[in-house]
């Protein structure tokens, strides 16, 4: 409890009587100072020492024996030269950048064709779009446990391919088909958002600039590419790069679906490192991967900022 | 995966009829791209009428559970809302709420003061505001088990309702300020003349003014907690102390003959967050809207 009292403390009173008088603007300005104490300290608490403590352990040899000893000897880079010698760990790597790049190219294709479609006017165009936010408010593990069950050997999907003469197929089973399966989910529980986003965007697309350039003949995909797509660009730069780190990270959605199996066939950095904390408990390792993986989400954060930073400044 | 991509969304004539052609035809081509809506959405949403399906048959097994429930039984929602169960709900429930309450008191004062401050360590903070949202929550889940094994937070609502709120605070801040920003200064620094301290000033101005911004990053604090499994899963090894998330995981892992309860566990959790996005339907729009796309 020590924290919230620590955050009530940073929390400006009233101004004391002894206090020397300030000019207003110069006391305003140090009591909107004050007003960042409590997210500072949040933020201290639990990001920058979390990510310190994380550093740590990736050095240092700490298992369950650590809670009780409280020693984890210094090993240095062992932890890392550990990992980076293990078969699994390239899988992982492989693994992780495949569902990325893959499901955020899918997700940017399809996304926008839904954006395009519910951006015209037809019977019901106020009411039906706005259906497809569900699945963005299912929880991670609602969502796979229901695609674990729409793609078991038994399950609805393999129904419709017998019914249709195709061969079936235990989707999460089979290595060859588990990680297309993964990306298959990732993708279906993104494209709400994506739709939604590029759908605001291209309301902002100028409808004088489409009309113009229909009378000069463009057709549609010249005007996709030519007006639509130049316009909202910005969004879409964004969009991409918070949905690679976003994707990037996911564990939940792989935990549940397949736990990294078949035959390690799924694994990915994030779930190699909650295996090696959570199940083998040799924190060591899991914070090993967990640095790893967070070298490559910062290439990406570092990206995104540059972009955002210049969207701010353009919005002035 | 093929059912989904080859959806024929072609990005066709957003006006293809010129004026001069007849309203009626206009009106027939636009019933055609309702039938392609309601075929994409029919595909797209299979998946969640499956739920809702498979939890209303008890008595089928995993290998026989019928596109339709021909006869319907609640037997899912009995096992589902076992001790168990309403034990994880009631779980979640609390530690959204505090995660809720938690992330607006930190949120609020430190969103108005980085909407109002004029400083390069206003874009700092915004960057570390950034930066903190790519750590990934399994690097922070380690060290929280390491730390709050320390603070005896393991297995506390306490110890849930932080970690949960990491997912919150930092959405929060950005949500609020880019809304924030846009309030009329003059009134607010009207209310400092009149003598309104600086909390009266941010209680009594700011806060009503911002509702639709605050309710925004409330909701949002509440789904992203409300849909946490990872620090469910580690921060907590009591029974009784889950979440319903771990609970769903639980049961899709173990080796029922049925999907019926583990569909209506799962249908059942996902209820609460659809109650409140549709309650706060109105303010999201507005909220968001403001700072769309910062």
């Amino acid at each position: 409890m020590t924290t919230a009292r620590a955050r009530t403390a940073g929390r400006p009173g009233a101004p004391s009587p002894g206090r020397p008088r300030l000019s207003l603007a110069a006391r305003s300005r140090g009591e909107l100072w004050a007003f960042l104490a409590p997210a500072l300290v949040f933020f201290v608490l639990f990001f920058l020492f979390p990510l310190g403590y994380g550093v740590f352990m990736s050095t240092t040899d700490f298992r369950t024996g650590t809670f009780i000893t409280g020693r984890a000897p210094f090993v240095g880079l062992a932890n890392f030269e550990a990992i980076l010698s293990e078969p699994v760990t390239t899988r992982a790597l492989i693994n992780t950048v495949v569902i990325t790049v893959v499901s955020v190219a899918v997700e940017l294709v399809l996304g926008l064709a839904l954006a395009l479609l519910f951006a015209r006017r037809f019977p019901g165009s106020r009411w039906l779009p706005t259906l497809i936010l569900l699945p963005w408010l299912l929880p991670a593990v609602v969502v796979a446990t229901v695609w674990k069950s729409l793609l078991a050997g038994e399950g609805p999907l393999n129904g419709v391919l017998r019914a249709l003469g195709l061969p079936a197929e235990a989707w999460l089973a089979n290595p060859a088909t588990a990680l297309p399966a993964v990306i298959l989910v990732a993708v279906w529980a993104s494209l709400p958002y994506w739709a939604t986003i590029l759908g605001a965007a291209l309301k902002q697309v100028p409808a004088e600039q489409l009309e113009a350039a229909q009378l000069d003949g463009a057709g549609a995909w010249r005007r996709l590419i030519s007006i639509m797509l130049p316009t909202i660009w910005p969004v879409v730069s964004v969009l991409v790069v918070m949905s690679v780190v976003y994707t990037l990270l996911i564990v939940d959605l792989v935990l549940v679906l397949t736990a990294g199996g078949p035959a390690n066939s799924t694994v990915t950095l994030g779930l190699l490192s909650y295996r090696q904390a959570f199940q083998q408990f040799e924190f060591g390792l899991g914070g090993a991967y967990g640095m790893l993986l967070l070298g490559i989400s910062i290439i990406f954060a570092v990206v995104y900022t540059a972009l955002s930073m210049r969207r701010e400044r353009a919005d002035r | 995966m093929t059912t989904l991509q080859s959806t024929p969304v072609s990005p066709a004539p957003v006006a293809a009829t010129p004026a001069a052609k007849p309203r009626a035809r206009r009106r027939r081509r636009g019933w055609i791209w309702t039938l392609v809506t309601v075929v994409v959405l029919t595909v797209y949403l299979f998946p969640v009428y499956w739920m809702i399906s498979a939890s209303l048959q008890p008595t089928a097994n995993s290998a026989d559970t019928a596109w339709f429930p021909t006869s319907p039984g609640l037997g899912g929602y009995e096992t589902a809302l076992d001790d168990a169960g309403l034990g994880g709900l009631r779980v979640s429930l609390l530690v959204a709420l505090g995660s809720v309450l938690l992330t607006l008191f930190v949120a609020i004062p430190a969103a108005y003061a980085l909407s109002r401050l004029r400083s390069r360590a206003v874009s700092l903070a915004l960057i570390l505001l950034l930066l903190a949202q790519m750590i990934p929550s399994v690097v922070l889940a380690t060290s929280f088990y390491a730390m709050f094994n320390s603070w005896g937070l393991l297995n506390t609502f306490v110890g849930l309702i932080l970690a949960n709120s990491t997912a919150g605070v930092p959405f929060a801040i950005i949500v609020m300020r880019a809304f924030m920003l846009r309030l009329d200064t003059e009134v607010i620094e009207a209310a400092t003349v009149d003598g309104l301290g600086p909390v009266g000033t941010l209680w009594r101005i700011v806060v009503p003014l911002s509702r639709n911004a605050i309710v925004t990053a409330g909701v949002f604090a509440f789904l992203f907690s409300w849909g946490d499994l990872l620090f469910g899963l580690t921060l907590v090894s009591r029974n009784d102390m889950y979440p319903v998330s771990v609970l769903i995981f639980a049961l899709s892992n173990s080796n029922l003959n049925t999907w019926a309860a583990t569909m209506a566990a799962s249908l059942i959790a996902s209820v609460p967050a659809l109650v409140v996005i549709i309650a706060a339907q109105r303010h999201v729009k507005a909220g968001l809207s403001a700072g769309a796309g910062r």
